[in-house]
């Protein structure tokens, strides 16, 4: 067989086992009625395995590659429906822009100053040891 | 159990049957299409957030619908092949999460800690800002997802609540704002240290703080991904179990 059909029906296969780890977490949250996104437990579930097998099988890889690479096409559809959601959102812009804005820019800066504390205290308590 | 099972396969069944029509295949290609160009530009413009590949295709979809009088709710359909995928493509983050794994355990409990502030600071800052105006519970709700990587942030926004529509937009202006404000936000908060930074980015702004972290060094954007990983799963988990 020509090498790239090999690579596209690994491809594929990669493809259809996240498919099969996406739907196996939809279907165990909705059955044990459980309050996680599905989407969260298959990828939970696929990280035990890859732990459990110590490495990354090609197949899933090559699967995962696409998805992983062009993710932000994905969104296309979601972001546009605030088209449909504007009434509702309107009357609270300068609220939404005010959290969303002046919120990250302060969490950043602050984040990254607890962090520093955090290391020299590690650090600290180490040279005690 | 297997009724659920029918009904995810049934679920997408129909999505690939929408996308095998006609207006299916016509929007499809043109969503990948922009997309493409989206991407050129936003390498022509040296990688500029304002500019995000996102941002461009989706003013460029909403643009040609509005042109060709059709409706939003057409177009979710005819495209919606893009957003089923976003839910294997959710699951497929399991693979660079397991590749950071290795980084996690060397750096241990302080890794973690300093990742949970900035997952705890961010959402409960912006949710404030929301509260104080006594916005609707679902807007306040989807506020709180905004730190965390878009699929993750959709899918738990709406088990708490929230909208997941609305949550992919926050979500996005965030890590633009993000990877904007940094510079300045570092240099305010005198903060040089680069692996704290790196954290920063990525726990806070996600993939485009990420993207920015590059932009910094190998060493800024291994520390925000791995934030971006770490806090995308904590915040996943923790958020449906305080608010359900």
């Amino acid at each position: 067989m020509p090498a790239f059909l090999v690579n596209a029906c690994r491809q594929c296969f990669g493809l259809l086992m996240l498919f099969v780890f996406y739907i196996l977490g939809e279907v165990i949250v909705q059955s044990a009625s459980l309050p996680l996104p599905g989407a969260l437990v298959g990828l939970l579930l696929l990280l035990f395995m890859l732990l459990f097998l110590k490495r990354t099988p090609a197949t899933i890889a090559s699967g995962a590659r696409p998805l992983l690479s062009h993710m932000t096409v994905l969104f296309v559809p979601a972001v546009c429906a605030v088209m449909l959601m504007w009434q509702d959102i309107e009357p609270y812009l300068m609220s939404i822009s005010a959290a969303i804005f002046i919120s990250t820019a302060l969490s950043l800066g602050a984040t990254a100053w607890v962090a520093v504390r955090i290391f020299l205290a590690a650090k600290g308590s180490q040279h005690h040891d | 159990m297997i009724d659920i099972l029918t009904q995810e396969i049934n679920g997408l069944w129909m999505v690939l049957k929408d996308s095998a029509t006609l207006p299916g295949v016509v929007w499809l290609s043109v969503t990948l299409t922009i997309y493409a160009l989206a991407i050129k530009i936003n390498r022509l413009a040296g990688n500029n957030p304002l500019l995000h590949p996102l941002v461009i295709t989706a003013v460029g979809v909403m643009l040609l619908a509005v042109v060709t009088g059709t409706a939003i709710d057409d177009y979710q359909q005819h495209a919606g092949l893009l957003h089923w995928l976003l839910g294997p493509a959710t699951v497929a983050l399991a693979l660079p999460m397991y590749a950071q794994w290795q980084k996690v355990r060397e750096l241990g409990w302080q890794l973690v800690l300093a990742i949970a502030v900035g997952g705890i600071i961010a959402p409960v800052l912006a949710w404030l800002c929301l509260f104080v105006v006594d916005a609707p519970l679902a807007l306040q709700m989807t506020m709180l997802a905004k730190s965390i990587t878009t699929p993750l942030a959709m899918e738990t926004s709406r088990v708490i609540g929230g909208v997941p529509e609305l949550a992919a937009v926050f979500v996005i202006i965030t890590g633009i704002a993000g990877a904007i404000a940094a510079p300045l936000s570092f240099r305010l908060f005198q903060v040089a240290d680069r692996q704290a930074q790196g954290i920063a980015l990525g726990s806070v702004a996600h993939a485009v703080g990420t993207a920015k972290a590059l932009s910094m060094g190998e060493d800024v954007a291994a520390m925000a991904s791995l934030g971006l990983c770490l806090n995308g799963i904590m915040t996943a988990i923790v958020l449906p179990l305080v608010f359900s």
